[in-house]
């Protein structure tokens, strides 16, 4: 029995091993961690744009701050037009921002990687030019001018004056930094592997969306007077579907656009979240396990499982919700056609379906009907054939070569 | 089973349906129904497929101390991928990991196997079971996990360590020690020289008079006497107060040891070794001689756990019938707690047994877990010496043995106080 | 393993009995708001001689959007367009869920009997006074609260009036929508009697309903739009006379001094003079001069319909107005569409139904309410008509469809009733904590190396080894044991040879002489009894 129990693969005299191993430097370049990311930057950017194209261009954009601002003070912030995207319309205005905002995410994750001390110094630095640029000007216009009247005095209007385009830019780059909170945070989260940073993102935008929801209310809208006539609303009522699958229309664009958001936030989160779990896992395994080929593989399965199902089961859930929300037009045929019972007719007309509620009762229904198909349909036997007619069939157990260690 | 992540998302799923629903907020319901929807999607797929798990052992039986190298090889049986499937292989707390590690996460494509390979290192004996292996299936974005285990048990033994004891130190410096041993003068598989004889077929070609056959031209072959002393009784206590000390260091553990020793020492001699173990009641193997008993003393130690107070005449008084006449028996105890150990070693030498009594210094012991003040110890001690040298008073040549002494070294102090 | 069974069949057992004991508390509450033994009727989804299809058929082909509410009149909150919405309540036949809500005075209530709930009130005031038109058609059913809010009471007792109709029984009755009764003349109505309709007509100088605009105007027919009642020929003839058959009804009545939601509350037809209302509901008139045990019943005129309007001039666009009519029936297939029905259209039939105006003067209301304002679509329903047929009162005959209206009621009473939302609001709260605390995720596996062991001595001994009785006992013991003594020897010995023994004054006064030692004396002796013996 002993013969049978060979020793661990770490375990080699001459200890060159060439093979793949699970440490963190090299998984980190692995193509499905890569791959991971770059999906969860893409749903990131994309939950971004979206959210911002619904509910932000147009009415409470940056731009549109920044102008408000600029008639106010009287003058032109000193931050230039083609960074903030002002004078373009629509999304123009948040694309030079946006690359901003990841390059600027990214090197904060780049930053992450640095030794502490590097980090340290590199704060120090950026804290350094920060005041530099504040009151830089000030400081040596005032103390040029002291030392040249040897006088001792207060700074006057002139050298005080040196301040207003150091403050306004801060203010503007603060301003700016808001608006890209999601994308900065996201940025760094997934790259620089920080589950804080991803929670940031998240729950901005969710607190955004939560917070413009109760704006968009119309009990507070009302409220809000000419403020609130600017937000951006989606309206309760809807136009006819016009966006759907193999033609049958299940949802408007307007839904749509709600639905892509709700599933990239997902995507984001699922992908972030998941490269940050098989790292932690990884990590954490002992040295000589992370040398082991049989983890390599497990971890290969594991992550390219994560792909698939990133694709497939988030996929599914868009579709899901979109059948779900086109369901009622879907149920109210059925029941206008099959009964033409008073009850068909008067609920087919119900104004609650055309409000919200039924489309979000009979959505919830198709979902209840989806989950209960679960019980009937036979998913796992299913998955079994599609595998044994692919010719997956259970062989007898691969045996791999079981390499002789020398001793 | 739904996580924790599960029950959030659907919970608020349903709460944003139904807040989007008070304040007519599309974007809340919509984004709550995708919740729910992401759930249900997930729902479909749940557990794992059928997996067999094999656990192959490096060995069933090994010393305190030594290394034990774990094979598990689990198998997808089914026609479907195992989800993300936790493997984990229950080993005993005892027991502590060397290399490798004793779970892994993997998710097996249909027919494929994975191999758990890791090293314990058993640093305490007893009879230890490895297994059951819990698996744990979750889903890929970790919304639901079901548990459950293979019932795969591997048995194993870990008997006392063995130490070395050296001859020379027990002839030596005991050299009455064997007195009323009868050295049975007959051919035997033994040490001394007995006779000539000629080769028959079957004789171990090691046991060739090489110089006999160059001188005769015969086959010659040399045969040795049986040197048997009769039997040695080793008395063990593992009386509840024989579990002072630290885990490893501690009367009994030391004893255990010595015991195995002694009886691996005696046996490969090929005398017959009985072992008598007291706690709360007697457990008492008859002597005999052999790999067989030997296998038989190291379980039985490798069981022994402190409890009880049996005296010690209660135990010479039930056995002294059984020991043969004039035999060596070893008490291998720290004669705390128990006034009768004067008495019952005075009548063991006065039967005519050569009493060692070996008695691991538990006040020393207890020193190293326990604040002991430096004048109690010392008093402590003085008594403890007291009763040693009663004991040597009584004919029995006694060890005081050390924590930190090594068992020959121990044995090579045997002396009368 | 028995017991392991034992308490797995106790668990499924008790399981079994919680759910059960739900299912019927459940049920208990639900066959208040389920009732299946009634029939159906007065629904505008169905084509019986007592539902009333016609009447929606006739909307829809006048190009006006028809919808049925199902759950509750809150839902009047979330309609955009109330100007161009009209809500119609016939017959409420059974009552609401009594739930817990706010009462007017911010006060918490339950008791809700009317048919509708003070939210649910509060929902169609609020639409009307958006400029929504509403109208309810009842006579002894579940709407007097919502005439209450609107400062008007359906008497709900039933009344006669000698304008029947004597070929059908006395339960058919005239009513002339006009200021004045109109009377009879044999089988019909007296024609002298017949006025018009006081508001619509233009008698009052404002109000006039828009067909009359279009009086003598020439189209064609699809052009009538609206005002195809009125087509006649080639053209629109505007006629303000209403003669509206009802069945079975009631009579209504101002509530003296009290001022409704609407200011503007005005009568729009009444009884004849020689009307009688039957108060104890024997079926027999037992009137007096006046009201007693021996004379309950009521005789004189009432009124048959109120209008409450925002305005005087009941403008649609200046405001809500609602009407209410003392019979549920006014608008069903068999008298709306009487021609229909005589040809047998909704089942055989023994009965002519008379000629009506019910569908002249119903459409005419819609007319009303409904006609687009802008200037090239006169005569047309305005884009974004909508007319709202309350079912959400009437009895469905099927569990299923009863079931459907009671989840959408419970969903948009949590989702708009004040407490309701509050209570939701405190349940998800709740829900959420219960699964923070009490959700657990299986713990990471770990392999723990733990050796768990207790080997520690008796401490209390220390103390007892410390002191001088003790020590001097294990001094003694080594003395004895040094010399080979045995107890009963050396216990023998003189105090004398005992100090020679011990051959040491320190230690030999120790033995003898049972005296108090300091510390450092214990300590020194100790030091002493330990190399004593050694050479």
């Amino acid at each position: 029995m002993a013969e049978d129990v060979g020793l661990q693969r770490d375990v080699t005299v001459n200890g060159d091993f060439h093979s793949r191993t699970l440490h963190l430097k090299l998984l980190r370049k692995q193509w499905q961690i890569i791959a991971l990311q770059v999906i969860a930057t893409v749903a990131l950017v994309g939950m971004y744009l979206e959210v911002v194209s619904t509910y932000v261009v147009g009415s409470i954009d940056h731009t549109m701050l920044f102008d408000t601002i600029e008639v106010l003070i009287g003058q032109q912030l000193p931050i230039g037009d083609f960074l903030t995207g002002e004078g373009n319309s629509g999304l123009g205005r948040f694309s030079v921002p946006l690359v901003l905002g990841l390059s600027l995410g990214g090197s904060m994750a780049f930053l992450a990687f640095q030794t502490p001390k590097t980090q340290q110094r590199i704060k120090l630095g950026f804290i350094i030019t920060l005041i530099v640029v504040l009151v830089g000007r000030l400081i040596i216009s005032w103390g040029f001018s002291m030392l040249t009247s040897f006088d001792l005095r207060l700074p006057d209007q002139g050298e005080l004056a040196t301040l207003e385009w150091p403050l306004l830019m801060i203010m503007s780059l603060m301003i700016m930094f808001i608006y890209l909170l999601p994308v900065i945070m996201g940025t760094r989260g997934i790259w620089g592997l920080s589950r804080r940073s991803i929670a940031w993102s998240i729950g901005f935008t969710l607190l955004f969306l939560g917070i413009h929801a109760i704006l968009a209310f119309p009990l507070i809208n009302g409220q809000l007077g000419t403020y609130g006539e600017a937000l951006a609303t989606v309206e309760t009522q809807f136009t006819e579907p016009t966006i759907g699958l193999f033609g049958l229309m299940l949802v408007t664009s307007e839904q749509f656009a709600l639905i892509m958001i709700a599933i990239l936030i997902m995507v984001f989160q699922e992908s972030s979240y998941g490269v940050i779990r098989y790292l932690e896992y990884a990590y954490r395994l002992p040295e000589s396990c992370k040398r082991d080929p049989e983890y390599v593989r497990q971890m290969d399965n594991v992550l390219n499982t994560h792909l698939k199902h990133t694709f497939g089961f988030l996929g599914l859930t868009g579709i899901a919700t979109m059948v779900a929300l086109g369901f009622h037009s879907v149920l109210l045929d059925i029941v206008e056609g099959s009964t033409g019972s008073q009850w068909a007719g008067q609920v087919s007309e119900s104004i609650e379906l055309s409000l919200t509620y039924g489309l979000v009762i009979s959505a919830l229904m198709f979902l209840s009907i989806m989950a209960l198909l679960r019980f009937f349909v036979p998913w796992e036997r299913v998955w079994g054939l599609i595998n044994s007619v692919r010719g997956q069939t259970p062989m007898t157990a691969s045996n791999p070569a079981k390499e002789v260690v020398e001793l | 089973m739904w996580t924790r992540k599960a029950s959030f998302t659907f919970t608020g799923g349903i709460a944003l349906v139904l807040i989007g629903m008070m304040i007519s907020n599309l974007q809340m319901m919509i984004l709550g129904l995708t919740f729910v929807a992401f759930i249900v999607v997930n729902s479909w797929i749940s557990g794992h497929g059928e997996v067999e798990v094999q656990r192959t052992l490096s060995a069933d039986n090994l010393y305190k101390g030594d290394d034990l190298y774990v094979e598990l090889l689990v198998t997808n049986r089914s026609n479907r991928n195992t989800q993300l499937l936790e493997v984990y292989d229950n080993i005993p707390h005892e027991m502590k990991l060397r290399s490798g590690l004793n779970q892994m996460r993997l998710n097996l494509k249909p027919g494929e196997s994975a191999r758990i390979r890791y090293v314990l290192r058993c640093p305490l004996r007893g009879h230890y079971s490895i297994g059951p292996v819990s698996l744990r299936s979750r889903n890929t974005f970790n919304l639901s996990v079901d548990e459950m285990y293979v019932d795969h048990h591997s048995d194993i033994v870990i008997f006392p360590q063995i130490k070395e004891v050296e001859e020379a130190f027990l002839r030596s410096r005991t050299p009455k020690m064997y007195t009323g041993a009868t050295t049975l003068r007959t051919p035997g598989q033994g040490s001394e020289f007995y006779s000539l004889r000629e080769y028959v077929p079957g004789d171990p070609f090691k046991n060739i008079n090489w110089k006999a056959f160059a001188r005769t031209g015969e086959l010659m072959v040399n045969e040795k006497c049986r040197d048997a002393v009769t039997d040695l009784y080793l008395l063990l206590d593992s009386r509840d107060i024989a579990r002072i000390g630290t885990v490893l260091k501690n009367p009994l553990e030391m004893g255990t040891v010595s015991a195995a020793s002694l009886a691996a020492f005696f046996l490969k001699r090929r005398d017959s070794v009985a072992l008598a173990i007291f706690d709360e009641k007697l457990s008492y193997l008859p002597p005999d001689t052999g790999d067989k008993q030997y296998f038989k003393i190291l379980s039985a130690l490798a069981g022994v756990s402190p409890k009880g107070s049996m005296p010690l005449q209660a135990v010479t008084n039930s056995l002294s019938g059984r020991f043969s006449r004039g035999s060596p028996v070893f008490i291998i105890s720290s004669c705390e707690g128990d006034g009768t150990v004067p008495a019952a070693v005075r009548d063991l030498v006065g039967r005519g047994h050569e009493v060692t009594v070996l008695s691991p210094s538990s006040i020393d012991f207890e020193r190293l877990v326990s604040r002991i003040p430096r004048m109690s110890y010392e008093v402590l001690k003085l008594e403890r010496q007291n009763r040693l040298t009663t004991l040597a008073g009584s004919g029995a040549q006694v060890i005081d043995w050390m924590p930190d002494m090594d068992l020959s070294q121990a044995l090579m102090q045997v002396r009368g106080y | 393993m028995l017991s392991g069974r034992n308490i797995n069949y106790r668990r499924f057992g008790l399981q079994a009995a919680f759910w059960f004991v739900l299912t019927l508390l459940l049920m208990t509450v639900l066959l208040n708001f389920v009732n299946l033994s009634n029939t159906n009727q007065l629904s505008a989804y169905d084509d019986d001689w007592d539902d009333m299809s016609a009447f929606r058929a006739d909307l829809k082909d006048a190009g006006i959007k028809t919808s049925s509410l199902v759950s509750s009149p809150l839902l009047l909150a979330d309609i955009e367009d109330p100007r161009n919405t009209t809500y119609i309540v016939a017959g409420v036949e059974r009552d609401t869920l009594s739930l817990p809500q706010f009462d007017e005075d911010g006060f918490i209530t339950i008791a809700a009997d009317d048919g509708y709930s003070p939210s649910e009130i509060d929902a169609i005031v609020e639409f009307v006074e958006a400029g929504g038109t509403a109208l309810v058609l009842e006579d002894y059913g579940f709407a007097g609260t919502i005439a209450e809010a609107f400062g008007v009471r359906y008497t709900g007792y039933q009344l006669y009036d000698t304008t029947y109709v004597p070929e059908l029984d006395y339960n058919f009755i005239w009513m002339c929508v006009q200021a004045t009764p109109c009377g009879m003349n044999g089988s019909a109505i007296d024609q002298s009697t017949v006025s018009v309709h006081n508001r619509w007509s233009g008698n009052l100088g404002e109000g006039e309903h828009p067909c009359s605009i279009l009086d003598g105007q020439s189209m064609d027919l699809e052009d009538a739009g609206l005002c195809t009642q009125h087509w006649n020929a080639g053209e629109i003839q505007y006629n303000a006379t209403y003669q509206v058959l009802l069945n079975d009804i009631t009579a209504l009545e101002l509530i003296p001094g009290v001022r409704g939601a609407l200011p503007e509350v005005s009568v729009r037809a009444v009884t004849s003079n020689e009307a009688t209302v039957d108060v104890n509901g024997d079926g027999e008139i037992w009137v007096g001069n006046e009201q007693n045990s021996e004379t309950p019943d009521l005789w004189g005129q009432f009124n048959l319909s109120f209008e409450a309007c925002a305005r005087s001039t009941c403008d649609p666009n200046d405001g809500g107005r609602i009407v209410f009519m003392a019979d549920g029936s006014a608008l069903i297939n068999a008298m709306y569409d009487y021609e229909g029905f005589n040809e047998g259209k909704y089942g055989p039939t023994n009965k002519t139904i008379p000629e009506n105006d019910n569908r002249k003067w119903a459409m005419d209301f819609i007319a009303e309410a409904l006609m687009s304002t802008e200037a090239d679509e006169v005569g047309q329903p305005s884009e974004t008509a909508m007319v709202i047929f309350d079912e959400s009162r009437h009895p469905q005959n099927a569990l299923l469809a009863d079931s459907y209206n009671t989840i959408y009621f419970l969903l948009v009473y949590f989702t708009g009733e004040g407490l309701a939302m509050l209570l939701l609001f405190l349940v998800l709260f709740v829900t959420f904590e219960a699964v923070l605390l009490k959700k657990r995720d299986p713990e990471p596996w770990r392999h723990v190396f733990s050796i768990i062991y207790y080997g520690f001595g008796d401490a209390n001994r220390y103390t007892y080894y410390a002191k001088s009785d003790k020590i001097r006992q294990v001094f003694l013991s080594k003395v004895r044991n040094q010399n080979g003594l045995n107890r009963e020897e050396f216990h023998a010995m003189p105090a004398k040879d005992l100090v020679s023994l011990i051959n040491d004054p320190v230690l030999a006064k120790f033995a003898i002489e049972p005296s108090k030692y300091s510390l450092e004396q214990t300590v020194a002796v100790v030091k002493r009894i330990k190399a004593w013996g050694r050479t």
